[in-house]
């Protein structure tokens, strides 16, 4: 090989920019004061650890994305829990009409019905789980699934980030209730982070005091009632770098978010030493080796640092949250898809060596389409092999010391809290959001992305470099049996069931229940209590989720519809 | 601009595209980036956003008398929603002076099924943004040509 082909072609920089030194030495971490900055595993700033003997205690959560089991390419949930592959999380993601906070029949939701994750609408979805008589059940792959989940005591994780999380949270709850079970046996966690999507502008389906509100009500009344369930991840950041911030604006972004509900919190009588390590601080794991590690070191520390500094607790009681990696979806390509098992490997490596308390990996066919389960069982082995194989868990923060990991964590932080001082100084990030100077960096921060891969100082292989390793495609299986619907019959079978399902609900139920409990809804939120209660309890009596999403808005005194394309059903006399 | 002027005469309008999103799909990042990309490239672009019906792209689409319409797809649901656009653009008769482009996920198996219904072009992910612009310009341009050719 001539010497010009062995030269990497991408830029001596980080993914985030941060230019990278031909080589680190003493003279970079000349002011790293070892109690200080980095302390003893699981003790005060946590920059190594949550807990003290990490992985020799317990191992990461797995995350597995539920969504693929909702199509014949996979196999259902239930026998993904039997055979072990899915052993400790399964994540629960919201379908566009979920997030839409709209019944699957709206006229907007046509055929993406079901397209993002298994469209949950009523409790009668789940048929005898939920003691209703549901002969139907066009959802028993998914649903049979997440009952059986609740049943063993997986974490469950509603990823819906966009503040939505409380229609789906609320209804596990009722289904919980209805199964004899005790909430506070109920483990999960809710990205529920409704600040994050109005940051991307990727969500904003309804206004944002209104999912504000939702997401707040429901933080509050869990932090109350679920004492193994963490409401709120604090700042969907995964989301938010995904959108094309750079890591230090994924800290600073997280933190100014966890900071605003918080406060918020504060201000309801929650008490910041009994709430403010529940929310696990959940960032993306990239393929930015050294970049991930010292991103997920920092934000330990973040956390403790501002625990002191702002809340002014001692730094002796401050806990540290667990930390978790969701691995990025956009170092993922479409091009030669056995490379993206290789990326996940080395994303998850990373997060391994940051020190993660849980991870959900991507799958090889991310941008095509969800997992099948050929995926789950790579992705799992790659968390097996890790974990056995490397010796990397064998001892807490191998890392630690290394001139260039210490000097890119203190770098990363010190980044994200220059960041985080500004919004604080501009009066917050809903101040930020209403300036648009929030939106701005993202959609700078995306631009950037797009020109640096065209420009070819970021590489992609098989994308804009080694073009030739790409043909011909190396064959793995794709979750090619989903019903995409034709010309002549655009709704899948799949679909028409689905829909079939809710009609055949709404004749079969009975309304006047289903409308005292609406009824009670519609009053609570116009008192401007917290709706959590009464939302469950009209889960319990039949209620759609458009239904409930609905009647919130009238109790805020808004339309039934946030476009105005479908009527509150006659027989509910509310507004 | 530059591109604009250094046009013969009768092709002095800059290519006019409408972009949008249909139903509650919220991948709306790449339409961002794209909508920057095209105007950069000297096309003068009309940004719908997100939460569309096919009904209202094809009317702005007709108000604004636009060259090309390209919609982004991340839901599997590109068959029903551009059934239904094209379906609305050749009743108003505008299925032939109109380019419809689609991007985002869209499995290449659904390549000539899309392109029967009229679709002129598919742009998947890692498709450069001047390579988009360029074959937006080169079809809107073989329309004009093959229009003012014609009876």
């Amino acid at each position: 090989m001539t010497a010009e082909r062995r030269t990497i072609r991408s830029a001596p920089v980080t993914q985030s920019g941060i230019p990278i030194k031909v080589v680190y030495g003493p003279g970079d971490v000349r002011t790293l004061d070892y109690e200080r900055d980095l302390g003893e595993p699981g003790r005060f700033p946590f920059t190594r650890g949550t807990y003290p003997e990490q992985y020799r205690r317990r191992r990461w959560v797995s995350g597995v994305p539920g969504e693929g089991a909702m199509y014949s390419g996979q196999k259902p949930i239930t026998q993904l829990i039997e055979e072990g592959l899915i052993d400790s999380g399964i994540r629960k993601g919201a379908d566009y009409h979920v997030l839409a906070c709209v019944d699957p029949d709206h006229p907007l939701v046509k055929y993406d019905l079901g397209r993002g994750c298994p469209p949950l609408f009523a409790l009668w979805n789940f048929g005898d789980d939920a003691g209703r008589p549901n002969p139907r059940k066009a959802l028993r792959r998914t649903a049979e699934g997440y009952a059986l989940a609740v049943k063993r005591g997986l974490v469950l994780e509603f990823g819906h980030a966009n503040g939505s999380d409380i229609f789906h949270t609320t209804l596990f709850c009722a289904l919980c209730e209805e199964m004899g079970r005790p909430l506070a046996e109920f483990r999960g966690n809710s990205v529920n982070d409704p600040l994050a999507h109005y940051i991307i502008r990727c969500m904003a389906y309804q206004p944002l005091p209104l999912m504000w509100k939702l997401a707040l009500d429901w933080m509050e009344w869990a932090f109350g009632h679920l004492p193994k369930f963490r409401p709120t991840n604090g700042g969907c950041a995964y989301d938010m770098r995904e959108s094309g911030i750079d890591s230090c604006q994924e800290l600073a972004f997280r933190f100014a978010n966890y900071i605003e509900y918080m406060d918020e919190l504060c201000r309801r009588g929650l008490r910041i030493d009994e709430i403010g390590h529940r929310p696990a601080i959940a960032l993306c794991g990239e393929i930015d080796f050294f970049e991930t590690i010292a991103k997920l070191r920092a934000a330990r520390r973040m956390h403790a640092r501002i625990a002191v500094e702002r809340y002014g607790m001692d730094p002796k009681a401050v806990k540290c949250p667990p930390v978790n990696t969701n691995l990025a979806g956009t170092a993922m390509t479409k091009q030669q898809p056995i490379f993206n098992v290789v990326r996940s490997a080395i994303q998850a490596l990373a997060s391994v060596l940051g020190g993660v308390n849980g991870m959900e990996l991507k799958a090889y066919t991310e941008v095509m389409s969800s997992s099948p389960t050929a995926a789950l069982v790579i992705n799992r082995g790659i968390e097996a092999i890790i974990a056995e194989e490397t010796g990397v868990c064998q001892t807490v923060d191998p890392l630690a010391g290394s001139y260039y990991v210490e000097w890119l964590t203190h770098r990363v932080e010190d980044g994200a809290r220059k960041i985080l001082d500004e919004i604080l100084s501009k009066g917050g990030v809903r101040a930020c959001l209403e300036s648009g100077w929030i939106q701005g960096l993202v959609e700078e921060g995306a631009k950037r992305r797009q020109r640096e891969l065209e420009e070819g100082q970021r590489v992609l292989v098989g994308v804009n470099a080694y073009e030739s390793l790409v043909e011909p495609e190396i064959p793995l299986p794709l979750l090619d049996t989903l019903d995409r619907g034709s010309p002549e019959a655009p709704y899948s079978a799949l679909q028409r069931e689905i829909l079939a399902e809710l009609a055949e609900l709404r004749v079969r139920r009975d309304t006047v229940k289903t409308g005292r409990a609406l009824h009670e809804l519609y009053r609570v939120t116009r008192e401007g209590k917290n709706v959590v209660r009464a939302m469950i309890d009209a889960w319990k009596a039949d209620a759609t989720l458009g239904e409930i999403a609905g009647t919130i808005r009238m109790g805020l005194g808004l339309p039934w519809d946030e476009w105005g394309m479908v009527q509150k059903p006659e027989w509910l006399h509310v507004g | 601009m530059r591109i604009i002027r250094a046009r013969p005469v009768a092709e002095h309008k800059a290519v006019k595209v409408l972009l949008a999103k249909l139903g509650l799909d919220d991948h709306t990042r790449p339409l961002y980036v794209l909508a920057q990309g095209l105007r950069d490239a000297g096309l003068e672009v009309i940004f719908l956003g997100t939460h569309n019906t096919p009904e209202r792209v094809v009317r702005v689409a007709l108000e604004e008398d636009v060259d090309a319409i390209t919609l982004s797809f991340h839901t599997l649901g590109h068959i029903g929603w551009l059934t239904e656009v094209m379906g609305l653009l050749r009743v108003r008769e505008a299925a032939e002076r109109v380019a419809v482009f689609a991007g985002g996920i869209i499995p290449e198996d659904d390549w000539p099924t899309l392109a029967a219904m009229g679709v002129k072009g598919f742009h998947g992910p890692g498709t450069p943004v001047a390579t988009i612009a360029e074959g937006v310009r080169r079809e809107v341009e073989r329309k004009k040509k093959g229009q003012g050719e014609g009876p």
